[in-house]
């Protein structure tokens, strides 16, 4: 559909609108700019009176947090390009390889997508504790969030793979090239988009996940970034300016792929969720 | 389409993924369905169900247990309150797609600040939300003096309250991430439309909020399905948000069937009972998902 030509009226309202809606988000970025003595005066909504980063630092260095910050990446990096490498490849077969079976799996991994992972919860915390040996590790999380995700990351991969034309892989195919061949070198460059905005949700929801770390993860040393902040919030009880601080740290890694990849993201997932 | 054949290629390349989702994801929903007629504690190395263990005892007495457990009905009635109220983020979703599908590169950062609640963690959304609502100082406490709709001496507790109000709270909270991810799948169904959809309708005399319904909306189902299908299954797995901004509190006032489920199984370690939520909890989700979609089918037809 075509969008619309905005008039100023727009510009207003949607500057209004948008301010409303992220002033959560500006008030804990000014919490976290101030001293507790401020806070203590009841000034919480206001901006600070001395601009200062000591809450940041507080959290980063006394706080562990920057332990806590690389495990997150830790995790959230090999599943995404896990799951990246794995979806890419299974959305290939599924729209573009004929085989029997191939609408099984597909209505497979479609069904994984829609179901309430509490289902999951007890049987993986009893596979990674008494038969893979996984639990409190970090390759038990990431096998997990890989498996997890597949469902959802090859359903989205099918259906952007379907908008690409078969006479591309036909001719690839006269060439005599293998499959494997085809995957890599003709539709792996075509799926940028594709792998672009998946990346970006992966990796909002991987960095963000909270309850499989809490369930898989016993050692303070292996916490992601999640569970030490709730941890921390116990730990601060009322000190909000430095729970902001650790709030804004935990959100940074995403917000800056999201700000990256906003363009791309937007293109893929109108793609992906074309048929 | 003969080329294309190709017996074993597609089933090597797959082996590799259906390995993990069988480990990770169909053992465990089978496992969990075995596990719900156990007594398993989670520390004896295989369980056997119940019935088997001790004879007087029925397999089903999980369930039984369950069921007249005023905590589940509690924890049932407020995810039945989740499914209507966090259901409002729909039309949220759709209302700001439709205000921001604009022509204009300036649009674009504006959209990327009306994303940010999706990209933050829900515990931080979950934090960010527990000061908002704290009493006194609060920013909803602030509003309400400043507005004069609270005299300046008192103080008004949304989660401190008895009753339903603290489940607002939370379910507030969770909306406006959600409500940021149901406009980016609208966005996305917004730009799929034919593009001269618009004009050929305004031509025949359509007027704006008829364009909406009679044609917008009809063509937006595909999007609509899935913002649908992603916000029940969003109402019946709510944990995350409730776990950080009350515990299920004041008093189980805002528990719900997943943090009931988690503390069961891995606070009191009962792992057989824990299961048995998890099997209820999925079979509502999938009921209400075949019934939602048997709806759309009919609709079709």
């Amino acid at each position: 559909m075509e969008p619309r030509r905005p008039s100023w009226l727009f510009w207003l309202l949607a500057l209004v609108l948008v301010l409303v809606w992220i002033s959560p988000i500006l008030a804990t970025l000014l919490t976290s700019l101030k001293t507790l003595e401020e806070l203590n005066q009841g000034l919480y909504w206001t901006f600070p009176k001395h601009w200062n980063l000591d809450n940041y630092i507080e959290a980063f260095v006394n706080g562990g947090f920057s332990h806590y910050f690389i495990n997150s990446f830790i995790y959230t990096i090999p599943s995404l390009f896990g799951i990246i490498a794995l979806s890419s490849l299974n959305g290939f077969v599924l729209s573009k390889l004929k085989f029997k079976g191939r609408e099984k799996i597909t209505l497979l991994f479609l069904a994984g997508m829609l179901l309430p992972f509490q289902i999951l919860l007890i049987p993986v915390f009893y596979l990674s504790s008494n038969i893979l040996g996984t639990y409190d590790s970090y390759l038990g999380v990431i096998l997990f969030h890989i498996a997890f995700q597949l469902g959802f990351a090859s359903f989205f991969m099918r259906n952007f793979m379907k908008s690409i034309p078969d006479s591309i892989i036909e001719a690839a195919r006269m060439d005599g090239c293998s499959n494997l061949k085809i995957f890599y070198s003709v539709v792996l460059p075509l799926m940028k988009p594709a792998i672009a905005a998946l990346s970006t949700l992966l990796f909002t929801w991987i960095w963000n996940d909270y309850l499989w770390a809490l369930i898989l993860i016993q050692s303070d040393e292996l916490k992601p970034v999640t569970t030490a902040l709730e941890n921390l919030k116990g730990q601060w009880v009322s000190s909000y300016n430095l729970q902001s601080a650790g709030a804004i740290i935990a959100a940074i890694p995403p917000v800056l792929i999201f700000a990256f990849l906003q363009r791309h993201f937007v293109k893929g997932l109108t793609m992906g969720s074309g048929k | 389409m003969k080329l294309f054949d190709d017996s074993k290629s597609p089933w090597v390349f797959l082996a590799p993924s259906l390995v993990l989702y069988g480990l990770y994801v169909l053992f465990p929903i089978v496992f969990t369905f075995y596990l719900s007629v156990t007594a398993w504690d989670g520390i004896s190395s295989f369980p056997l169900p119940m019935c088997i263990t001790s004879p007087e005892t029925s397999c089903l007495s999980n369930f039984t247990e369950l069921f007249e457990a005023e905590l589940f009905w509690k924890s049932f009635t407020n995810n039945l309150l989740w499914l209507v109220f966090f259901g409002i983020s729909p039309l949220f979703g759709l209302f700001l797609a439709l205000f921001f599908h604009v022509k204009s590169n300036f649009a674009s950062p504006l959209k990327t600040l009306l994303f940010m609640p999706m990209v933050f963690s829900l515990i931080v959304v979950g934090m960010i939300w527990s000061w908002f609502l704290q009493p006194g100082f609060g920013l909803v406490d602030t509003v309400l003096h400043l507005l004069k709709l609270l005299p300046p001496d008192q103080e008004f507790g949304l989660m401190t309250e008895l009753g339903l109000a603290p489940n607002a709270g939370v379910i507030l909270a969770a909306i406006w991430p959600h409500s940021a991810y149901c406009m980016i799948l609208y966005l996305a169904g917004l730009s799929n439309l034919p593009k001269n959809v618009f004009e050929a309708a305004l031509i025949d005399g359509a007027n704006r909020w008829q364009l909406l319904w009679h044609v917008i909306l009809p063509m937006l189902k595909p999007a609509t399905i899935i913002v649908v299908i992603v916000t029940m299954i969003g109402a019946l797995r709510a944990f995350d948000i409730v776990a950080i901004m009350t515990n299920g509190g004041p008093a189980n006032s805002t528990n719900t069937l997943a943090l009931y489920m988690y503390q069961e199984t891995f606070v009191n370690f009962r792992y057989g009972y824990g299961a048995s939520i998890a099997v209820v909890l999925f079979m509502i989700s999938v009921g209400l998902i075949l019934a939602y979609l048997r709806q759309i089918k009919k609709g079709e037809t």
